[in-house]
Order: C-alpha cells, then sequence, then structure tokens
C-alpha cells in the first residue's frame, strides 16, 4: 500500500486520497476566452518530471498541495494551501515581479504547517 | 420485563439508523426526548472487552468557518486549536477538535439537557461570526467500540495505528474505517479504552455489520448506553 502523508491527518493510505489535477493559475472567467477556459478545465500539461498537484484527503475534505514526480511517481512533499501560498508570496517578493515564478511552480522545499481553514 | 419509561422507536420522530439492527439484538428502547435509544444491552464486563454500542439518538453538533476555535471558546467550550485532538467539557461531554477550523460537540453520556440544542438556537448569522452549525445528528451516526480488544479489532479494518501506546486517549483520527470515511475518537471511559466512531449515518447499518462481524472472533457485544454510563460511574 503507497503512503501519501496529509498536512492535516499524517500519513494515509493511498486509498483515502482523490488527485484533483495540476495546479495551475485561474484566468479570468469574465475575460477569459472559450478556449482558454477549455484549457483550465480539461488541459493537463502532463509534464514527466516534478509537478505540482492538488489532492483531496476524501475522509477530511481537505484540499492540499503536493509535488510529484510523474517519472518516478514519487511524492516529494505535502503541504497546506497556505503554506503553498506563504511560499510563493516569499519566492515573489525575492525575485523581481516580471522574473516572478509561476503560481503552480514553488521554487524550494519545505516543512508541513499546521492545518489550514477550509 | 417492562419499565414505566419504555417505549418503541416508531413511537418518536426520529430514529436511530441502526433500528433495525438493534430491534435484531433484543434491544429494549427508552425515550430520549423525540427519539427512542436502545437498553437492556450487554454487560459492563463485555464492554471492558469488547462492545459495539449505538450513541446515534444523543445529541451532536458541529462547527465550522475560520473564527470557529474563538467562537467556541466565547460560548464556554474547553478546546485549543490543536487539529485532530479531543477535549473533555465540564459536563462529561467531548468537543473534537477536527481543523483549525471545525468541531464536533458531543453530549455527556447522560444527555445534555439541550445545551447543543441551544447553541444551535440561538447562533445568528447576522452576528456576522465566521462559524457556523452543521447538523451533525443527521449526517453521522454514533458508535462506541470500548474494550481493551478494541485496536486488535480496529486492525482488521482501519488503516491507521490505533494501539493504545500509538494513539493516546483523546487522539483522534478522520480516516477510512470499513472502506467508509469516519472520524475515531478514542476518549476512554474511566479506564476501559473507548473509541467514539462518527461515520455516514446513511451507510450506518452496512458500517455496523462490519463492525459486528470484525469484532466476533474477539467475543464481542453489543452494548448499550446504560452499560456505558455505568462504566463511567465505575
Amino acid at each position: 500500500m503507497k503512503i501519501l502523508k496529509c498536512p492535516l491527518n499524517g500519513p494515509r493510505n493511498i486509498t483515502e486520497f482523490v488527485w484533483g489535477g495540476e495546479m495551475k493559475p485561474m484566468p479570468d472567467p469574465a475575460t477569459a476566452t472559450d478556449a482558454e477556459w477549455t484549457e483550465y478545465l480539461f488541459l493537463e500539461e502532463n509534464l514527466a518530471g516534478e509537478i505540482t498537484e492538488w489532492w483531496l484527503h476524501a475522509p477530511t475534505n481537505f484540499w492540499f498541495v503536493a509535488r510529484r514526480n510523474t517519472i518516478t511517481d514519487e511524492i516529494i512533499e505535502t503541504m497546506t494551501y497556505d503554506a503553498f501560498l506563504a511560499r510563493q508570496q516569499a519566492a515573489s517578493t525575492a525575485t523581481a515581479p516580471d522574473e516572478a515564478e509561476p503560481a503552480a511552480r514553488p521554487v524550494t522545499g519545505g516543512a508541513d504547517t499546521g492545518a489550514t481553514s477550509t | 420485563m417492562t419499565t414505566p419509561n419504555m417505549t418503541a422507536p416508531d413511537q418518536h420522530l426520529r430514529r436511530t439508523p441502526l433500528r433495525l439492527a438493534l430491534e435484531k439484538a433484543d434491544a429494549r428502547w427508552t425515550a430520549l426526548e423525540d427519539i427512542a435509544i436502545a437498553d437492556g444491552l450487554g454487560t459492563v464486563e463485555g464492554a471492558r472487552h469488547l462492545a459495539i454500542t449505538d450513541l446515534s439518538p444523543l445529541p451532536r453538533l458541529g462547527f465550522k468557518g475560520r473564527e470557529t476555535i474563538s467562537a467556541m471558546q466565547k460560548r464556554g467550550i474547553v478546546l485549543e486549536a490543536i487539529p485532530n485532538r479531543a477535549y473533555r467539557q465540564p459536563d462529561g461531554g467531548l468537543c473534537l477538535v477536527l481543523a483549525a477550523s471545525e468541531v464536533i460537540l458531543l453530549s455527556p453520556l447522560a444527555g445534555d439537557n439541550g445545551r447543543l440544542q441551544g447553541l444551535h438556537d440561538t447562533w445568528r448569522l447576522d452576528d456576522g461570526e465566521r462559524t457556523y452549525p452543521l447538523l451533525r445528528s443527521d449526517s453521522h451516526a454514533w458508535f462506541v467500540v470500548s474494550g481493551a480488544k478494541a485496536p486488535e479489532m480496529f486492525a482488521k479494518i482501519c488503516g491507521v495505528d490505533l494501539r493504545l501506546a500509538k494513539f493516546p486517549d483523546l487522539s483522534i483520527a478522520q480516516t477510512s474505517v470499513a472502506k467508509l470515511s469516519a472520524i475515531v475518537t478514542r476518549a476512554d471511559i474511566r479506564d476501559t479504552p473507548a473509541f467514539h466512531i462518527l461515520a455516514d449515518s446513511a451507510s450506518a447499518l452496512y458500517f455496523f455489520d462490519c463492525l459486528t462481524d470484525a469484532a466476533q472472533e474477539f467475543g464481542s457485544t453489543i452494548a448499550c448506553r446504560t452499560v456505558l454510563r455505568n462504566l463511567e460511574s465505575g
């Protein structure tokens, strides 16, 4: 049985989790073209390598962020969305605004934080 | 045997989702406000060994929202913002902190004299508190698995290590038990290990079947609230 570490509940059997898709910035629904919105909803980048994804711990309905290597299928780390956002902010203040990392690419490793609100 | 307050489940507005299983086990029924609760099942010795008890008729209430912890403290609930941790209340009830933004309150075994209903009724949207009540009596059945053999039984149906040394008193695991999402809380009754389980009420009969089937090989029994109260009073 594969084990995934939920930031709220700790290590659990993989069967307790549901994959939520790649993390990607949401286009503005008011201004996005049909093609952009369709791509956001239905198309995945399917990158071979390290990606950032949404995962759900089903018994708690708790959504969190995981970085996974799609070649080795190894979970590199998991974190709450609050922790993910904090990391994004730290990365963007450390980088010039026009060189900031995109939302789906956290740049450094990090520890888990406590639970976040839903 | 008859007692003055004996009743039948169908004489009340609400029923435990385990009515059919408990009737099959020859339960007697006692009135508890608008619901009947099973009685006359099990023994204290059985509950110390391994027993399954339905507490679904007892009150329980959830609150959720970013300011839930402070809102509960304001209402006199004993708790801290530590997820997956339970807190005993002065009246004998339990507060389960599921996340920094969510709690479930469980009535004492003796009943709560309408306290939880009062918390529900006095909540007002207009107060602007960032917390809101959730009717957990409707969504979740409430079981207690008590006794020294409980961790061994759980090892058959739950992936989380619930051995007493690994899962101390007042720990909570929100996990899957018998393939069903469940909130497992250890809250010992005196020196008897007791695991409170909240699980989907619509699947309660299936879940009860799974529990009784898993527990059978350890010589389990079905118990009732009176037995747990006797255990509590020593």
